[in-house]
């Protein structure tokens, strides 16, 4: 059976490539949406997330792995990009004296959520810069499969 | 004789590789972009054996049947991140190297019509 290594595998590479954008997006906006949270279930505080992303390789078999040993990836099956997991990272609830806040602890200080705004924006310009990258792929994939049915 | 004429009289074979050398490339570009923001990636790129360009050179003489995709190396390079980068992928050099391979390969299915074109009009005995 052929490989699905032509033109029609980049399809498939470019569409992981916007999943995990999108992926990416969406851990950013559950982060902008929380900022001013106070409290979550269990009574801790939110904590920003992180998509940590990994190369997909599928199918790999002893003799892909030799000859990409020696140097030579043809044989593999590369095929984008996944989300290898969605990481909460704790780096400690950034504390706001607003002694009236409902939320406020004994001595006034409201343990906010340490996300900061600007980097977030930043991550999504990236983002979405990303996916219309991955998007131009997809379509000059499908530019090139149409020409060659010209032939 | 229909083997002359379809095979190794004509630059069919060799564009048959071209056309699919373009698409390997055109893969390993959709995977680097695909991979521009995981860390630790490392970029890939093709390279052709010698024997595609000295078949371009026209020192091996054109046979059907050559194309096998074992005949393109997909190499890492080794390159170090530029410092803050999570990986070595240049995704404007990306952007650039897929613009060049669509119009590589729209050059290969252009000159391969060319052929078939002119193979039709010697079929037929008048100009298409």
């Amino acid at each position: 059976m052929p490989k699905l290594s032509g033109i029609f595998g980049s399809l498939a590479i470019s569409s992981s490539g916007m999943n995990v954008q999108r992926a990416r997006i969406d851990a950013i906006s559950s982060n902008v949406a929380n900022i001013h949270t106070t409290r979550i279930e269990g009574g801790s505080y939110y904590k920003r997330k992180v998509v940590i992303l990994r190369e997909q390789q599928d199918n790999i078999n002893f003799s892909s792995v030799l000859s990409g040993m020696m140097g030579n990836l043809a044989g593999s099956e590369f095929s984008g990009v996944e989300v290898l997991r969605i990481m909460e990272i704790d780096d400690g609830p950034k504390m706001i004296y607003e002694p009236n806040h409902p939320e406020a602890n004994d001595e006034g200080m409201v343990s906010y959520p340490n996300i900061n705004i600007i980097e977030e924006m930043v991550n999504m310009i990236i983002s979405s810069r990303s996916f219309e990258a991955n998007l131009t792929v997809f379509n000059t994939a499908k530019e090139m499969i149409s020409q060659s049915l010209e032939i | 004789m229909i083997n002359d004429i379809l095979g190794s009289k004509t630059l069919i074979p060799l564009l048959k590789r071209i056309l699919d050398l373009g698409a390997v490339r055109h893969r390993v570009i959709a995977q680097n972009i695909a991979n521009a923001s995981t860390v630790g990636y490392r970029k890939k790129s093709v390279e052709f054996e010698d024997s595609l360009q000295s078949m371009i050179d026209g020192s091996i003489g054109m046979t059907d049947g050559m194309v096998q995709q074992e005949e393109f190396k997909i190499v890492e390079s080794s390159k170090k991140p530029d410092v803050g980068a999570p990986n070595n992928v240049d995704l404007s050099q990306e952007m650039a190297d897929l613009a060049k391979n669509q119009l590589y390969y729209k050059f290969a299915v252009n000159l391969m019509k060319r052929q078939f074109n002119s193979i039709k009009s010697s079929i037929s005995g008048r100009s298409l």
